[in-house]
């Protein structure tokens, strides 16, 4: 009789590329060799099955939480909802306060509270790194991007925000172990909340101004030539009145904006079509009736619905929203928004935490990723 | 009346099916279209109650394919209620001892039948604790307590 372990290493390859990520710990804990396997590869990638994960950071709570969704059959009638969401999880930072995350490619960047250090990880990998912090004063204010240049070198970039510049920039090389301060004019960016996100191994920085045209617009950190790039438009607004881009995340190597007017009620999704550090190319994804969500919430609570925690399928058409702190009934709630009208609220269940209505929280997509952290020597 | 092919198991059984549904193979289909499936094909490594299996997995695809594309049109984004029906069966149909998901597998992967080799797969893992997998795959432990509860803990966080 057959048994797996006399299939070749092949066919096992082919498995594991089928068996969902869920089962990532049984899978590692079986044996060596799968643990090994699993290593090489993304379980579950040919999976048909599409998932949602992202990290969060609760203001004031100082840990990592995770979230998980499920797509597939969420049209389905009797479609029910079993994750924890909002899972705490432990990373190999060992029990260390954290108070900002950064997600590049798979990789996490955890900045601790005193930002003594700091902690690279690629949780899928189980690889993870210490940065020393420069020897200066951990200000608080200080804020920390991850990326890579071309020649796949990672670096980190660290700044702060005085009076709308990007200050005090240094930047660590993972090859040289070494932080060294870059002789770069301090840029302006009206960074109102945390619009910067990673693509391609840059950091791109939205920062939209209303009162100045000539202010307004999106920049790079380009990771090889180590420099900004010039500032780039950001999609038109919609209405003359007041708007704000409520957010921006990066999606199969795109960029994807929000932006919403309350005045005419209208929320506006644009994917780029091109972007590079010095270039970028806006195309409308759809306009959706902001109508859809408030009419959810009563009176003029929707005007604290935040949307900040949402993702887009491009390929389906359609959007979805998490509201993790609710604020004005005790679910956390997803609203899937179809192009063509469908909408559907899933019950995701009791907050974990209630105190987390109060509190900001910080998102950020998540992919698993096979990407190798240089290791120190 | 359509084409027949006729399937021989390792026991030396013969199967009759419907060439539409011996397409469902991939590797069948490029013996259908190099003209040499006559006189029978012998599945050396296919045993007759998996062949049996194999066969009401894909006349159930051809059939469910055959519905849905007369009710073309009537698509939902993430699963249309045909598709529930489908699953339905599909979640039914791999409801079987491991000896026999594992030979399923093996099949699906020999006669390349993608839709079957992701059920199984999928199937065999899902939900099972690491002491059942390895009573069902008969995997010798190699880690030591202490080892396998590291590896535990390094991987308890965003997946489980």
């Amino acid at each position: 009789m057959t048994t797996i372990s006399d299939l070749s290493r092949d066919l096992l390859v082919e498995i594991f590329s089928r068996v969902p990520l869920t089962s990532l710990s049984a899978v590692r804990s079986t044996c060596k060799t799968w643990k090994a396997l699993s290593k090489g590869q993304i379980l579950g990638q040919k999976s048909a099955k599409k998932q949602f994960m992202a990290f969060m950071m609760i203001e004031h709570h100082y840990s990592i939480y995770s979230l998980r969704f499920e797509l597939q059959g969420i049209r389905n009638e009797n479609y029910c909802y079993d994750e924890d969401l909002g899972k705490h999880i432990s990373m190999p930072t060992h029990q260390v306060e954290i108070s900002q995350i950064f997600h590049c490619d798979g990789l996490l960047l955890c900045v601790p509270l005193d930002q003594s250090r700091l902690f690279v990880c690629n949780p899928y990998l189980e690889q993870s790194r210490l940065v020393q912090t420069k020897n200066k004063f951990h200000r608080k204010s200080d804020m920390y991007v991850l990326g890579y240049d071309n020649n796949n070198n990672h670096k980190i970039l660290s700044f702060s925000i005085v009076d709308s510049n990007i200050k005090d920039i240094e930047l660590y090389c993972f090859s040289s172990d070494t932080w060294r301060v870059l002789d770069v004019c301090p840029v302006y960016c009206n960074l109102n909340s945390k619009f910067f996100v990673s693509l391609k191994g840059n950091t791109y920085f939205c920062s939209p101004d209303h009162a100045s045209e000539e202010k307004n617009g999106l920049f790079c950190f380009d990771f090889t030539t180590e420099r900004f790039g010039p500032l780039l438009p950001l999609p038109p607004p919609f209405h003359s009145g007041y708007y704000k881009v409520t957010d921006i995340i990066s999606s199969n190597e795109k960029l994807v904006l929000l932006h919403n007017a309350y005045v005419c009620e209208k929320v506006e999704i644009w994917i780029t079509t091109k972007i590079e550090p010095n270039v970028v190319l806006w195309n409308k994804f759809w306009t959706l009736d902001w109508y859809f969500i408030k009419g959810l919430f009563p009176d003029d609570y929707w005007l604290y619905f935040d949307c900040r925690s949402w993702f887009i399928d491009e390929e389906k058409k359609v959007v979805v929203f998490f509201d993790i702190t609710p604020k004005t009934c005790f679910f956390q709630m997803a609203y899937i928004i179809g192009e063509d009208g469908y909408f559907r609220s899933v019950n995701l269940g009791a907050a974990p935490y209630p105190e987390w209505v109060y509190h900001n929280i910080e998102y950020y997509n998540y992919v698993p990723s096979l990407v190798q952290l240089q290791l120190q020597v | 009346m359509s084409k027949k092919i006729i399937f021989e198991s390792s026991e030396g059984e013969s199967f009759e099916v419907d060439e539409a549904v011996a397409l469902e193979c991939q590797t069948i289909k490029n013996m259908i279209e190099d003209d040499c499936t006559d006189g029978g094909i012998p599945l050396a490594n296919v045993n007759s109650a998996t062949l049996t299996k194999v066969i009401d997995y894909c006349k159930k695809h051809v059939e469910a394919a055959a519905a849905a594309e007369a009710n073309a049109g009537d698509k939902d984004i993430y699963g249309a209620n045909k598709d529930i029906e489908l699953k339905t069966w599909d979640e039914e149909f791999v409801k079987v001892d491991q000896p026999l998901l594992f030979d399923l597998m093996l099949a699906a992967n020999f006669l390349i039948i993608p839709g079957l080799l992701d059920l199984t797969c999928k199937t065999m893992m899902r939900g099972k604790t690491v002491l059942q997998i390895r009573e069902i795959f008969h995997i010798k432990k190699d880690y030591t307590d202490a080892e396998e509860a590291e590896v535990r803990k390094e991987n308890a966080w965003a997946f489980e």
